[in-house]
């Protein structure tokens, strides 16, 4: 059970670096479209440019 | 070639003397038009055959459009973002994407072009953003490529209504996501906790996990809860007592009690009832905003441009710049851009996002044009009578928005009901308090908690709002604005139901039936005569009168009498029997059942003339529906014809008084007020303005004039008297859920306080039970939206 006081920051940890993650992906507008972006990994397509 | 073959492109079928063919990987295709071998040719050529296998539906018939004027730096000001020139970023909306392989087209075709930097589109919002070398290519280009491939690019535009909301909703649904992951991680934690409560834990872990859950919900003190807290803090500024202050009250003691908890290594922690309670409250707030959104969000999107016709030529111009009186041509099948009169062509126009009609209207020379409404097959120029700010559908959405910011006057009662709630509930806390102190119970604060939290005020405070937009939202996709939502508990209390006549109950347009002439005048000067006092007046009867050859001056109008005014020198009187009768007493108007107008100079009587009109279809179903609903029928007409009697004949309407002016009306609806009747003015004309205001209840159509819109609380948008009848019905749905809310709040309170003030209930139960019961308010407003008109 010691371990607990390892775990438990370390789960403290993930959990704020998850809601940053979150709060970066809604700012970054990737909920805005749920269509498009879902098929964009299917195509083939040209590599990208530079 | 078969006439069963269809387009490879837009798969309409081939007309049989087509000869569009192409020939694809050794495969014979047949195209419909040039434009749609044009396109397929482009895809293929540019190896974007991809396209074909993948679309969901065929594409639409390509139409080919001229886009040179948004080279105009003026006109891309509004949506084009130059701030790294000559690198330009463009937001365009793209018309006729149906599925996602649209916007793959449309995204690699772009890519190919050399000037082209970052093409991106967003398919939910049929918006494409495109990065470009505009040195290299200018926009225009790039509009015509994506016209190419037989989709139609318009500059994209939020209005600020639409932007603000989307900010809005993306606020509180991270807020809402943030507060659910934190409330998991707590209620993870908290669980540890009450099994340790039943299976054992060492006071060592037990203060292990209490400090973890603080961490975790820190966030939720400064974060979630924020709205609460500053809403409070701002009613309290201001001296109220808001139904956030228990809220935030109970927040802040449940986590400061908890946080001490953890200090002093004793008692229990409520962090998890904490963040229960705000990812409810949360998400019961967004549904609410959602359903009040709804409202005010615009139809479609304005035209930024319209073709401006300066002697024979054509220019597109920004709205801006086109002033009052100039012509404006409207292609068929586009959005007209601004309100204005046509002066040539003939064409049907759909003006559903105005009134929600979805019939197609003809319209002719002379007939008004909407903003917003959309032209269908013909030709049209017209004549712009107001500019964009003051177009009729940017006044709607102003109307709505008022209605935002100055809330209904029984929208306030509620709200001091609530702070009086609020505030009694914040006194019985204090006094279960004191109560269980004094008993020595040690967990007296915690009871004084729970009561904060399972009173539930916005339960109250959410009943009417709720329900009045989602009814109005209701309402406004029937044709019907309510200008004033008090009025909706209104119509549920009706006793009389007046009616003026012309214009109301019969179509207005009143007809000349026969002239009797008593002069040397012909019936052409006669009528030139009359139509030019009567151009001078707004009443309906002055239709009846359209000759234009001659001019009036110096013209008074007397109200429900008739117009004196001269013509040739000569002055001239035309009215009612009685209008005429003041200068010859001894006139004797011919019998007849029609309406009489008297045209009349000094010396005699010089002409009468039989009027009348039709009887609107939709009158007989709603005056039977109203008479069913045990409502008394009235009609004052200013009409002094038999017509009157007629009218109410056929519509079996027993009470009609004819030949009211302004001031009858006004004596008959005070004589009804005095006896306890609540009534509703339904009218068109000017000389009911008074009426109208004096009513409890009144109406007006969209047609009438500007003055007495702005005065009435129900414009009927399309004119169709049977509306009434679905504002009845809603009026007494929203009153069905409202009291059904209400009532429920009252339920819920009256059992939940009096549990938490005897000690039965901990703060999470507490906590639950508030935000299912403003959830349950909530959704039930709901129905009203979905709810059928019968």
């Amino acid at each position: 059970m010691q371990s607990l006081y390892i775990l438990l920051p370390i789960a403290l940890f993930f959990c704020f670096a998850g809601l940053g993650l979150f709060v970066w992906s809604m700012n970054s507008k990737q909920f805005d479209d749920l269509e498009r972006e879902a098929q964009r990994i299917l195509e083939i397509d040209t590599p990208p440019r530079d | 070639m078969s006439q069963s073959a269809v387009c490879f492109h837009c798969e309409e079928p081939v007309p049989l003397d087509s000869h569009f063919q192409l020939s694809i990987n050794q495969q014979h295709a047949d195209f419909c038009c040039p434009a749609c071998l044009a396109i397929s040719e482009t895809i293929y050529a540019a190896g974007l055959d991809n396209y074909y296998q993948s679309r969901a539906q065929h594409a639409h018939k390509p139409e080919q459009h001229d886009f040179s004027h948004w080279d105009n730096a003026k006109l891309q000001k509004e949506f084009v973002d130059t701030h790294d020139e000559p690198i330009k970023t463009a937001h365009l909306y793209i018309e006729g994407m149906h599925c996602t392989a649209c916007a793959w087209l449309i995204e690699q075709h772009l890519q190919k072009q050399a000037a082209v930097i970052e093409a991106k589109i967003s398919y939910q919002e049929q918006k494409l953003t495109i990065r470009w070398h505009d040195d290299k290519l200018p926009l225009s280009q790039l509009m015509q490529a994506i016209n190419a491939i037989g989709y139609i690019p318009h500059p994209y535009q939020d209005s600020e209504i639409y932007a603000a909301q989307k900010a809005q909703n993306k606020k509180q649904l991270t807020r809402i996501g943030i507060t659910a992951i934190l409330m998991m991680q707590v209620g993870m934690l908290a669980i540890g906790l009450y099994l340790g409560d039943y299976l054992g834990i060492s006071d060592q872990y037990r203060q292990l996990l209490k400090t973890a859950s603080l961490f975790f919900s820190l966030p939720i003190l400064y974060f979630s809860a924020l709205p609460f807290i500053s809403s409070a803090y701002t009613g309290l500024k201001q001296r109220k007592i808001n139904m956030d202050f228990n809220i935030s009250l109970a927040i802040i003691g449940l986590y400061g009690s908890s946080v001490y908890s953890v200090y002093s290594k004793s008692g229990d922690i409520y962090f998890d009832s904490v963040a229960m309670l705000c990812l409810f409250i949360l998400i019961a707030r967004y549904i609410e905003m959602r359903s009040r959104q709804k409202l005010y969000q615009q139809q479609g999107l304005l035209p930024k441009t319209a073709t401006k016709v300066i002697d024979e030529h054509y220019q597109e111009l920004p709205l801006a710049e086109i002033v009052l009186g100039d012509f404006i041509l409207i292609k068929p099948g586009a959005d007209i851009a601004l309100d204005g009169r046509v002066v040539s062509g003939y064409s049907s126009i759909s003006e559903a996002a105005i009134n929600g009609e979805s019939r197609a209207i003809n319209k002719k020379i002379g007939d008004e044009v909407y903003a917003g409404s959309q032209n269908h097959d013909g030709l049209l120029t017209v004549e712009v009578t107001a500019t964009a700010e003051h177009c009729l559908i940017n006044k709607i959405a102003e109307l709505c928005n008022q209605q935002e910011s100055d809330k209904s006057q029984a929208q306030n009662s509620v709200n001091r009901i609530a702070s009086i709630f609020t505030f009694s509930v914040f006194l019985l806390a204090i006094a279960s308090y004191v109560f269980w102190f004094l008993k020595g119970h040690d967990e007296a604060f915690w009871i004084a908690l729970s009561v904060l939290v399972i009173s539930c005020p916005c339960a109250l405070s959410l009943a009417a709002p709720t329900a009045l937009s989602a009814v109005q939202y209701r309402l406004r996709h029937s044709g019907l604005l309510i200008r004033s939502p008090e009025v909706l508990p209104l119509l549920n209390q009706l006793t009389d139901v007046i009616f003026d006549k012309t214009g109301t109950l019969t179509h207005g347009q009143i007809q000349l039936q026969h002239t009797h002439t008593l002069s040397h005048f012909n019936k052409q000067e006669l009528l030139a005569i009359a139509s030019s006092l009567e151009s001078t007046s707004q009443h309906p009867i002055a239709k009846a009168f359209n000759d234009k050859s001659l001019l009036a001056q110096d013209c008074n109008i007397f109200t429900g009498l008739g117009i004196e005014g001269t013509v040739k020198q000569q002055r001239y009187r035309i009215g009612s029997v009685e209008f005429c009768q003041q200068w010859h007493s001894g006139a004797t108007p011919p019998d007849t059942p029609h309406m009489l107008i008297g045209l009349a100079d000094k010396q005699q009587m010089i002409a009468w003339f039989e009027l009348s009109d039709s009887i609107r279809p939709e009158a007989l179903p709603l005056t039977k529906y109203l008479k069913k609903l045990g409502l008394q029928l009235h009609i004052l007409s200013g009409d002094s014809s038999d017509d009157v009697k007629q009218t109410a004949n056929t519509l079996g309407i027993s009470n009609f008084h004819k030949h009211c002016s302004s001031q009858d009306k006004l004596d008959q609806l005070n004589r009804l007020q005095e006896k306890g009747a609540i009534t509703m003015m339904v009218g068109d004309g000017i000389n009911d303005a008074p009426v109208l205001r004096k009513a409890q209840v009144s109406v007006a159509f969209f047609n009438s004039s500007q003055w007495l819109k702005n005065n009435a609380d129900i414009i009927l948008l399309n004119n169709d008297l049977s509306k009434i009848q679905d504002c009845l019905n809603y009026a007494k749905a929203y009153q069905r859920v409202y009291r059904q809310n209400f009532g429920w709040a009252l339920l819920y309170n009256a059992i939940a306080i009096p549990f938490a003030m005897s000690g039965w209930v901990t703060p999470l139960i507490a906590a639950l039970g508030m935000s299912f019961s403003s959830i349950v308010v909530v959704l039930n407003s709901q129905r009203l939206l979905k709810k059928k008109s019968d």
